[in-house]
């Protein structure tokens, strides 16, 4: 298992391979960079393969006093969506990427260490320090382009993003005081004795911190002014994992730590769903207005975060399994969306939705993928995006939050609004002389390849589900995960 | 066993292939007939299983009532793609296919699911053949899309109510969230209320789609309202409230496009009360109705597509060209005038005895009388346009040998089952006890015609005056203006104050903790 | 003892309250840094018992005060410091643009 280790450690390494040959080779960089996502990719397969049953890595053989590595189910997902995106969004970048090349790729690999070091990791310090790692670097991604809008959307996301951090880090040293340990499994052993009132306070705090980095209404406003002006590949990671990590994290110390027991008692399942409901009705609302791509992309992030969260927090298998879903494929259809603005800014500098008027006629095959994505995104059959949300519905329906199965639907019909004004805008001729710069293969490829995706995943779920539906046992029964944990 | 619906997603991905001219005739060509002969031979019975996620899906299942509405679907996409292949793009033609392609799936389907999925994609590809066509139809396509989602996403919670509470997604016996259903097939078939996107959508299209659209999109309404809703008796007054609505509507109408939009939705009352009288024999009425329909209807069609395609526009006076110079068009107009006013041996009045037959309460005969005689008002200004009224406008262009071919195979269809009833019987073993030609039938049959022709005769100066717009209200556009400026508003509070962000995120914190602590 | 718990709270209060109400970036900054030593001196407080020494292993010494708190600070403090500079950092750059450390005046983002 010291594959384990590896992932987090190899991006961290390339990482400072990367800033070594800004100084001294120029020629090795890019090599360098393909060569090392290719390496990680096979990492991650062999880490995603080993992930059922759970292994459990202790770092320089320290058994339970040192730092412990796990793979489970749930991280092993996350990892997926790693492998799915990262090595399409490291050769994307390559050629998009003009300015600031090297220190693009370092705060990148450092940002996926982080998430993979948050994924991994089975120690509540720990995963604070990851957090960490993975959200300066990407709130130095966001200021990259150092343009007044970038560097503003960084201030506001790094304020916003701190103080989120300490509040998870005041949760975690009032848990360490507590119970005097920082292992998972142990500290959700000797919860069972803390009262209920104080309980109840740390977790505010942990669900505070943490929705404070994923977004929900009325803490989102940060999110679509990081999106406006950064780098739009890495709006992909940002979307696709950087907001997914904080939900692991969320999920991971909600249910392992505290259990679904305490979560039904304490009314945070009911109070997480109505949450989620809101979110998504206000983000769609907002979305509608928006006159600028990546911000109306960045709305419907937020929106398809609250469908993740209602699916999570209806505290079902059913639940978690579509929740979990929807992950993965938001994370794929984001990731096209994203993709494909990007394209559209490399050709010709497109921003606004009028910019991109009457460039289906220009590239067809990209204009059909993006059509594709957003019909995905908004869950219209036979794409991969109706599966999950159905999974989710009707598991929302079976634990009786009939309103939000309700609303769900309400929300497909909202959020179909203002992607089809996108699909038209792409569709109607334009009489002015465009000049476009062709985008080559290496921008269009990943683009196809993350497209192909939506369609394969809603025509054969079952891909994925097979990793999926193992997610829940280890979950909803944390005694299951403590049992794993201590043992190893 | 290949399923027709499939046949036609085949050939969708066949022209995905750079296709030469010549070879996109051949296989639009092989398609369409293959799908024909297919469905011809399906075996009433036969079903397909299908193991989906955790259930188990029938995606295939033939009977009688679907075979017949299946062989009419493919009848129709022959006759629909023979007749535009002329003039619509690679693209578009894609686009159709999917588009027939899933009506054939919907109708063939055999549990919600799979009827769900077909029903969404006949929106996105309908919908997506409206907005590429041209620049005019982007908003007509954005409405068009928005109305049949709202649909299918009430068709969808109709099934997520019937699936939590009966654990399967059969066809038969729906018990929960029948309105939600009822909204959904009430959006489909354009019933009063819910019609708004069919004119708007089928007289500003392309004339070929209008064709294409106007042959499946509200039948399949009907037939899975004939599936899901049958037998429920108050709707049949509701079909008839519907039909007269559209009489009335159709009669002020400037364009022949929108007459004829407007009566699709007095066919489709016909077929509402055949379905809601819910006897066997009221189904076979409606479902032979829809046959019927499909005929005559597409064939009305496709000559106001001649005389766009002639003239440029689809003005009753331009309807003036007919006569000798394009005479296949001019007796297929004849014929399926014939048809829809239901003539006796012209195929219109075939369904509608079976349905007359079907009917036991004195209203609805009444109703069913009136809209016959409705019907045949407005037909008689279409035909008094195209014959009597000299018109001195000139034939610049003969429309293509593809396009009269497509008519021309439809009207001797109709006439086929016009002369003998009994060959749609026949074709499907769905027997009715029925004599057609005795004097009773005839009689009743033939009386909204007879009665109609005096009266237009007299009532001429007001039927054929040009109506000024008198009304336009549409509540859904005032619904979008709620949504729009809610969302403006909730716009106008993120205005960049980061204190005003950080107070929020404060009271955020503080109300978790009192929702939590107390 | 108690009295420092009390001290950590006010200290945290101050932070957070300096961060909402003031508007200029600095001072802003200048509150997560409050926010920070709050945190470590709370970490410091836990670890504390009565006449201990520092954690090194010595067989002189009976009591130690609890080791990992303290290599938590330390850890905080290095996050702590590094995102100060990537603050100021960030701060540098808007002044240089915007010409004003009012955060009133960061309003290119909006709807």
């Amino acid at each position: 298992m010291e594959a384990a280790v590896w992932v987090i450690i190899l991006p961290l390494l390339t990482a400072f391979f990367i800033g070594i040959s800004k100084v001294y080779v120029k020629k090795i960089f890019v090599p360098l960079v393909i060569s090392s996502a290719i390496i990680y990719l096979y990492l991650l397969i062999l880490v995603i393969n080993n992930s059922y049953p759970p292994n459990v890595y202790s770092v320089g053989a320290w058994r339970l006093i040192g730092i412990n590595l796990m793979v489970d189910p749930f991280s092993g997902l996350f990892l997926l969506i790693i492998a799915l995106l990262f090595l399409p969004v490291i050769i994307f970048s390559v050629k998009y990427i003009k300015s600031y090349k090297h220190e693009y790729f370092i705060f990148t690999y450092i940002m996926t260490a982080g998430i993979a070091g948050m994924v991994l990791t089975a120690d509540l310090f720990n995963l604070y320090v990851f957090l960490e790692v993975s959200s300066l670097s990407s709130c130095a991604l966001v200021a990259l382009k150092k343009t007044n809008k970038g560097l503003e959307g960084a201030y506001k996301y790094l304020v916003m993003s701190t103080l989120g951090s300490f509040f998870i880090l005041l949760a975690t040293i009032l848990t360490y005081y507590l119970t005097g340990t920082l292992n998972i499994a142990e500290i959700s052993l000797e919860f069972n004795e803390i009262p209920f009132k104080i309980k109840s306070a740390l977790m505010a705090f942990f669900v505070f911190g943490y929705v404070l980095k994923i977004g929900l209404i009325p803490l989102h406003f940060w999110l679509p002014d990081t999106y406006e002006d950064s780098p739009i590949p890495y709006n992909v990671l940002s979307s696709g994992l950087v907001m997914k990590s904080a939900v692991y994290a969320l999920i991971k110390v909600l249910y392992i730590i505290f259990g679904i027991d305490f979560l039904d008692k304490s009314g945070l399942l009911q109070i997480g769903v109505f949450w989620g409901v809101i979110t998504f009705i206000v983000a769609h609302l907002l979305a509608f207005q928006q006159s600028n791509l990546s911000r109306l992309l960045a709305y419907s992030s937020i929106a398809q975060i609250a469908y993740i969260m209602i699916g999570l927090f209806v505290g079902t298998e059913g639940g978690l399994i579509g929740g979990n879903f929807h992950i993965l494929n938001h994370a794929i259809m984001k990731g096209t969306l994203f993709l494909v603005t990007a394209i559209f800014y490399y050709s010709l500098s497109a921003v606004n939705i009028e910019d991109i008027k009457g460039l289906a006629y220009k590239f067809p095959i990209l204009s059909f993928t993006f059509v594709v994505a957003s019909l995905a995104i908004v869950g219209l059959p036979p794409f991969n995006g109706f599966i999950s949300k159905w999974l989710i519905v009707e598991a929302a329906l079976e634990s009786g939050f009939v309103y939000a199965a309700f609303f769900i639907l309400v929300g497909t019909f909202l959020s179909l609004t203002y992607y089809l004004k996108v699909i038209i805008t792409l569709y109607t001729k334009n009489d002015k002389e465009i000049v476009v710069e062709e985008p080559g293969l290496s921008l269009s490829l990943p683009t196809i390849f993350l497209g192909s995706l939506c369609i394969v995943f809603g025509v054969v779920p079952s891909l994925p589900l097979r990793l999926i539906n193992k997610i829940p046992t280890f979950l909803l029964d944390n005694g299951e995960y403590i049992r794993v944990l201590l043992g190893g | 066993m290949i399923t027709p619906g499939f046949l036609y997603f085949i050939g969708a991905i066949l022209l995905l292939f750079p296709v030469y001219e010549k070879l996109k005739y051949m296989l639009s060509f092989l398609v369409t007939v293959a799908a024909i002969i297919i469905t011809l031979h399906l075996i009433p019975g036969y079903s397909v299983q299908l193991d989906f996620l955790t259930f188990t899906l029938v995606p295939f299942k033939v009977d009688n009532i679907n075979k017949l509405t299946g062989l009419i679907f493919a009848v129709g996409g022959l006759a629909a793609v023979i007749y535009s292949i002329s003039m619509c793009s690679l693209s578009h033609l894609r686009l159709i296919f999917v588009f027939i392609g899933s009506a054939l799936t919907a109708v063939f389907s055999g549990d919600l699911f799979t009827l769900y999925v077909a029903w969404e994609l006949m929106t996105i590809s309908s919908s997506f053949l409206i907005i590429m066509t041209s620049d005019v139809t982007k908003k007509t396509g954005y409405y068009y899309f928005l109305m049949h989602v709202a649909g299918g996403l009430s068709l969808l919670w109709g099934i997520f109510l019937q699936y939590s509470a009966t654990g399967n997604f059969s066809l038969n016996n729906i018990e929960v969230g029948i309105p939600f259903f009822m909204i959904a097939i009430a959006i489909k078939l354009a019933f009063v209320g819910f019609h708004t996107w069919l004119p708007l959508a089928y007289s500003k299209a392309p004339f070929y789609v209008a064709v294409i659209l106007s042959i499946y999109t509200t039948k399949v309404g009907v037939y899975v309202m004939s599936r899901l809703l049958s037998g429920i008796n108050s709707l049949a007054y509701a079909g008839l409230i519907s039909a007269l609505f559209g009489i009335a509507m159709s009669l002020k109408q400037k364009r022949v496009l929108k007459l004829l939009c407007y009566s699709i939705i007095i066919q489709v009352g016909f077929m509402i009360i055949g379905i809601s009288i819910g006897t066997t024999e009221g189904i076979t009425g409606a479902i032979f109705h829809l046959v019927n329909h499909i005929l005559y209807k597409t064939v009305l069609f496709m000559v106001v597509g001649v005389v766009i395609y002639t003239t440029g526009k689809d003005s009753f006076e331009n309807l003036g060209i007919m006569g000798r110079k394009l005479p296949i068009t001019s007796i297929a107009t004849f014929v399926a005038f014939m048809g829809i006013a239901g003539v006796p041996f012209f195929n219109g009045y075939m369904s509608k005895s079976i349905i007359k037959e079907a009917i036991q309460d004195p209203i609805l005969t009444l109703g069913l009388n009136v809209m016959s005689f409705g019907t045949c008002i407005i037909f008689l200004k279409f035909i008094y346009y195209a014959f009597f009224k000299n018109s001195d406008r000139k034939v610049d262009k003969k429309p293509p040998v593809s396009m009269q071919l497509g008519i021309g195979f439809l009207t001797v269809l109709m006439l086929l089952v016009g002369i003998h009833p009994f060959f749609l019987e026949n074709l499907t073993n769905m027997h009715v006890d029925l004599h057609y030609f005795d004097k009773k039938h005839l009689l009743s049959g033939i009386q909204p015609f007879l009665w109609s022709i005096p009266i237009f005769i007299l009532f001429k100066k007001y039927i054929v005056k040009n109506y000024e717009r008198f009304l336009y209200f549409d509540i859904y556009l005032n619904m979008a203006k709620l949504f729009m400026t809610t969302g403006y508003h909730l716009s106008n509070y993120h205005d960049g104050k980061l204190n005003k962000y950080l107070l929020w995120a404060t009271s955020t914190l503080i109300i978790l903790l009192l929702l939590f602590m107390f | 003892m108690q009295i420092s718990y009390i001290a950590v709270i006010i200290l945290f209060c101050l932070g957070i309250y300096t961060i909402i109400s003031n508007k200029n970036i600095i001072k802003m900054v200048m509150g997560f840094t409050i926010l920070e030593s709050s945190l470590i001196l709370l970490l410091i407080l836990i670890s504390y018992t009565p006449g201990g020494t520092a954690p090194i292993l010595d067989r002189q010494y009976e009591i130690v005060v609890d080791p990992i708190p303290q290599a938590l600070a330390l850890t905080t403090i290095v996050i702590g410091g590094s995102v100060t500079a990537v603050m100021l950092a960030v701060t540098i750059k808007l002044y240089k643009r915007y010409r004003t450390l009012n955060v009133d005046k960061l309003r290119k983002l909006r709807g």
